[in-house]
């Protein structure tokens, strides 16, 4: 088996993406003390006027990615913030109407852990199951909706295994019952369409650091005719409109503002390249018996590919995959010595669910990246497969 | 996790030879850890112990240095496998003191197996 190397090769994208230089270029052009280092609620001078353009501007440009308008953009820390001001934020705003919510068992901690707060304040929330591919059927969504439901919360693409959800019926059935639809889209941005309007999305979360932009910054797009306001869960100032108080962060906004344009400007040319490297990736290591793709391959990001291995304990296969820098489920649980709920909510059984590896490729992955990967894979693979002594050919799991 | 240097020198072995006519077990898959070992016993000595293991580093590892470490030695060592030492060498943490417990359990089920061989005089 390969010695462990010098430097990894980097393939956790849906975790966190390098910073792209012609960000970081704008992000610093922020950050001198003759441009955009003021408080952009400062207003009376030209130096927190020039940090409200700048941010002015950065709305726009995250707008135009998803067909928003600027002034439904709110600033957050991030996606988790901005999931827990939207699934809290909303329901606690409407619950004069109602204290049901609908969310998916597969969505990203931020959201579970905001719906478990609900429960504790009386609020009852439906999980749904998704099918073996890991898609949410809408007759499923349509069955769980209720009168007195105030809203939905679905993931665009699963931070795991990359699946799609069809957010577009979703939009249509939530709209047709009047239950606002929030999701979380902090995967799809720069690598699927997001359209507000089309989808008739309600709400909708998205940060900067997985399109290679910085972290620490996110969005909440709040749909201006279909929500006045919601419940805010910071305290302690007036900017943005009370929704969300604290100084924003210019070089911040001027960088997901950045990341995301460009994200968008260059998803014709990415996305079929990344697709490519990552069909590449696979057709190198499906030949290896016992390796099971986990998700639908029809319906699926580009970037992202989630494999279970049979007859290999997980430890051990993360340990001889030390070449390479991949999650075992999400990042969020690679710390979490559990298997993957996503994936025993696919029916995955412990063993599987806990052997497996999630490549994510993105931006600056290359050919020979994804070559050499497949190599230590499908090595490391063999080897503990013919460690473990089990017949994997006869259909071990 | 962290692993020792020693935990990534000796992992990194090639599959030893899975052979020998005396045979014990141990653990399965389903709680996470499965170690089977195979030996030749002959003369009241161990030779040629291998392995096979469906376990994590630390335990591969540990297989790899007891197979160099009890070639030639009396079957009598296989019951007194050292767990404080292995987990001092091998940097073990505590919480995987279950999977040594096992990987014990195995070579007293060798050393169980070799015995009643030698008793029933079975070749």
């Amino acid at each position: 088996m390969t010695a462990k190397p010098s430097k990894q090769i980097y393939l956790d994208y849906a975790a966190t993406t390098p910073l792209d230089p012609r960000v970081r270029e704008r992000m610093l052009d922020c950050m001198d003390a003759d441009t955009a280092f003021g408080n952009p609620s400062s207003s009376t001078h030209e130096y927190g006027a020039a940090a409200a353009a700048e941010i002015e501007k950065s709305a726009a440009e995250v707008a135009g990615v998803i067909n928003a308008k600027s002034d439904e953009i709110v600033w957050t820390s991030g996606a988790t913030e901005a999931n827990n001001l939207a699934v809290i934020g909303a329901a606690k705003f409407r619950e004069q109407r109602g204290r049901h919510v609908v969310t998916s068992v597969t969505e990203h901690k931020s959201v579970l852990a905001s719906c478990a707060s609900l429960e504790a304040q009386g609020f009852e929330v439906s999980y749904l199951k998704p099918d073996a591919n890991g898609r949410i059927a809408t007759e499923t969504l349509a069955a769980a909706i209720r009168p007195d439901t105030v809203l939905v919360s679905l993931m665009h693409a699963n931070n795991e295994i990359g699946v799609i959800q069809d957010i577009a019926a979703a939009g249509e059935l939530c709209r047709t019952h009047d239950v606002l639809l929030h999701v979380d889209a902090v995967q799809t941005a720069g690598r699927v369409t997001v359209d507000v309007e089309a989808q008739q999305i309600d709400l909708l979360s998205l940060n900067a650091h997985k399109a290679c932009g910085p972290k620490g910054i996110g969005v909440l797009y709040m749909n201006s005719r279909r929500i006045r306001r919601v419940d805010p869960i910071l305290f302690g100032g007036s900017q943005q409109r009370g929704l969300r108080p604290g100084t924003l962060p210019t070089h911040q906004i001027v960088g997901m503002g950045t990341a995301l344009a460009l994200a968008h400007k260059e998803m014709p040319n990415e996305v079929p390249r990344i697709e490519a490297l990552r069909n590449r990736l696979w057709s190198n290591i499906e030949h290896v018996p016992g390796v099971f793709l986990n998700g639908d391959t029809e319906r699926s990001l580009c970037s992202i590919l989630n494999v279970s291995v049979a007859a290999v304990e997980g430890e051990s296969l993360r340990y001889a995959l030390q070449s390479l820098a991949v999650a075992s489920g999400s990042a969020c649980n690679s710390a979490i010595d559990e298997p993957s709920y996503v994936l025993r909510s696919l029916g995955r059984s412990d063993q599987l669910a806990e052997a497996s590896i999630r490549f994510s490729l993105g931006r600056f992955t290359t050919t020979d990246e994804v070559d050499a990967a497949g190599k230590v894979f499908c090595e490391a693979v063999e080897y503990l497969q013919a460690m473990s002594g089990a017949d994997v050919a006869a259909g071990f799991e | 996790m962290g692993y020792s240097e020693v935990v990534e020198r000796y992992f990194r072995q090639p599959p030893p030879v899975f052979a020998g006519e005396c045979a014990g077990q141990a653990g399965s898959v389903a709680t996470g850890t499965w170690v089977g070992l195979r030996a030749t016993v002959r003369e009241g000595r161990v030779h040629n112990l291998g392995f096979r293991a469906y376990a994590c580093p630390h335990i591969i590892a540990v297989c790899h240095w007891l197979g160099e470490q009890l070639e030639g030695q009396s079957l009598d060592v296989l019951s007194s496998i050292d767990r404080n030492q292995l987990e001092q060498l091998f940097d073990i943490p505590a919480e995987k003191a279950g999977k040594l417990l096992i990987l014990q359990d195995a070579f007293t089920n060798l050393l169980v197996h070799a015995q009643a061989k030698a008793t029933t005089g079975e070749s």
